[in-house]
């Protein structure tokens, strides 16, 4: 690793006075399981590096009307673990759960994942599929940005110059909807998702159809391109309809044309653009199957 | 440049004076000389780094030793308690939980931090915690029974 | 790294080869290009803003042009640039063709075939070769822009 100093701010003010300071050549660490891998391996060598884990006030959880509130240096194990999320957020719950081992869960960050922008990652997917959005901080107040707007490219994300993500606001699941988040993981537990969906599926009850039609779908994917992808031509070819198999069947082989995968040691981009489509069905089904009895 | 650095390492406070670039798990190896805790893929993924800091299991091969200043560690060296072996290591050598041992203080770390949250998990609790624990000589079941031996000891042979 | 790409600009043969042949014009239209400065007969200096992953560089180095052929349309470009700072670089070597389709329309083929060092070597290939050809499909585009009637 490149010489840098590290600085320990304990207030945004200070965080802004730093990154105002040194600007490019400084980089903001949360739990630092990607920055310092990164630094490591010197595709980042910043001669500052400021550590937001003396910040006051970014690890809360809340409650509001709006959806729960997650600040940013909130851990993964902790928002994993947390009464308001498990009661209010179970799919965040268990996104959070599968990720990596629980020593990285220890360590790694929710504000720290996003502003990442690892396509791979666990969260975003299922962030999206909740319409989360995330509160980016700068000395001039805040700015907030849905986290399907976060992503622009491999590894690059909306950060502006001089912003800190400071907290992360997840709506609840609509009332009557089920919902899923699964990660093929042919390999080992602990690697990303060779795909990964999550889906998002409420539906009211409609007696003229054997299944009831689906009144909104959310279908977002993970490791299925440079970015998370949202597949909204099979969002559209569903809501509304009945949800028959082949139905689902159709709406999944359109998450075909959505995806565009990197190849890697997890499969080639046709297998996993295969598995965009098999593992897109399934959640939807299994996302159906957990809507609650007598919504 | 040199950064100061304060750590309380198994009971007992550091000052350091050490590069901001130094990894927790070199500054326990060599700035403090504790060789216990080992490096093995160096990006967090095979635990055999495993320590805790205030309580919870870190990787200490991608943890700066600065970003945790001021912070309690606790390396392999200290989880024996009195010079009397903790129960974990203890159950680890009844039964058989270690051959070459490379990645037993990052496995022995992992099972004591599960033991101190959950005294009593279950074999799938035991297995979704120990995952991210590799090793390549046991072929994991000791493990798994060691850790599960180590529980029933802990909560006074309970079932 | 190979990498091949067709696309059809809306200019006369003539007008697409004089594009080309302009460097500091042409290299313009790469995404991230800066500072094309004239170092000699037939090459240039310049500068490449360009991101990978989490990975900014700024790649300096030379475009120098190895052939012309204005009959055939055919001309050769080496393109050799680095990041002393990251440690890494790009060697390109670089054939355009012109080919007249009709009075304004040409036909303009690009094949390249660069060599990454360094630090870019060692970033994994499938996310390098998407960048690349994102890159050299964004250049023809912006070559094509230029040649639109009307856009001086």
């Amino acid at each position: 690793m490149i010489d840098f100093e590290y600085h320990h701010p304990t207030s945004l003010d200070e965080v802004f006075g730093l990154l105002d300071q040194y600007g490019e050549d400084a980089r903001v660490m949360a739990g630092g399981t990607a920055l310092v891998i990164q630094m490591k391996q010197r595709l980042v060598q910043p001669s500052h590096v400021i550590g937001l884990r003396r910040v006051a006030n970014l690890n809360t959880i809340e409650s509001t009307a709006d959806g729960v509130r997650i600040g940013a240096l909130c851990t993964q194990r902790q928002i994993q673990n947390h009464p308001i999320v498990v009661g209010e957020l179970p799919l965040l719950a268990d996104t959070f759960r599968k990720v990596a081992t629980p020593r990285i869960r220890n360590m790694a960050t929710i504000g720290g994942g996003l502003v990442n922008g690892d396509p791979n990652q666990d969260p975003p997917p299922t962030l999206i599929a909740l319409g989360a959005s995330a509160v980016m901080t700068s000395k001039n107040g805040d700015r907030v940005v849905p986290v399907e707007d976060l992503f622009i490219d491999y590894y690059e994300t909306d950060v502006q110059p001089g912003e800190v993500l400071t907290s992360v606001l997840v709506p609840q699941a609509p009332a009557g909807s089920g919902s899923v988040y699964l990660k093929f993981l042919p390999r080992t537990a602990d690697d990303y998702g060779t795909v990964s969906v999550a889906a998002v599926v409420s539906r009211e009850p409609d007696g003229s159809c054997p299944n009831g039609a689906c009144t909104d779908v959310r279908i977002v994917l993970g490791s299925v391109g440079v970015t998370p992808v949202r597949a909204t031509q099979a969002e559209d070819a569903l809501r509304g309809k009945p949800l028959t198999d082949e139905n689902i069947r159709a709406a999944a082989a359109l998450v075909k044309d959505a995806v565009d995968p990197l190849e890697d040691f997890r499969g080639s981009a046709e297998y996993k653009t295969e598995m965009a489509e098999v593992f897109a069905r399934r959640a939807i089904e299994q996302a159906m199957a957990s809507i609650p009895a007598g919504s | 440049m040199n950064q100061k650095v304060r750590l309380k390492i198994n009971g007992i406070d550091h000052e350091l004076d050490i590069p901001a670039r130094r990894l927790l798990v070199d500054c326990i190896r060599y700035d403090v000389g504790l060789t216990g805790t080992k490096e093995g893929c160096s990006v967090g993924v095979c635990g055999s780094c495993a320590v805790l800091v205030d309580g919870e299991m870190f990787a200490s091969c991608i943890t700066l030793a600065v970003a945790v200043d001021g912070s309690e560690i606790t390396t392999i060296e200290g989880i024996a308690e009195n010079g009397n072996l903790h129960p974990v290591q203890q159950a680890f050598i009844d039964h058989g939980g270690f051959q070459c041992g490379i990645c037993t203080p990052g496995q022995v770390i992992a099972a004591k931090s599960l033991l101190d949250e959950n005294p009593d998990p279950t074999e799938d609790e035991i297995k979704q915690w120990m995952m991210g624990n590799l090793c390549r000589c046991t072929g994991y079941y000791s493990i798994l029974n060691s850790v599960a031996a180590a529980a029933k000891d802990m909560s006074g042979g309970r079932e | 790294m190979k990498l091949e790409i067709r696309s059809v600009v809306p200019a006369s043969r003539e007008a697409t080869w004089a594009l080309v042949m302009d460097i500091p014009r042409a290299a313009s239209c790469i995404p991230g290009i800066k500072d094309v400065t004239p170092d000699g007969e037939g090459r240039y200096q310049a500068t490449l803003q360009a991101r990978v992953g989490p990975m900014g560089m700024t790649l300096s180095g030379t475009i120098t042009v190895l052939s012309q052929d204005a009959e055939a349309g055919e001309a050769r470009f080496l393109v050799e640039a680095n990041d002393r700072r990251v440690g890494g670089g790009v060697k390109t070597d670089m054939t355009m063709k012109v080919t007249a389709r009709s009075p304004n329309e040409t036909e303009l083929e690009i094949i390249s075939d660069t060599t990454f060092m360094g630090r870019l070597g060692e970033l994994g290939q499938p996310i390098i070769r998407r960048k690349a050809r994102n890159t050299l499909e964004e250049f023809a585009q912006n070559l094509s822009k230029l040649l639109e009637p009307g856009s001086g």
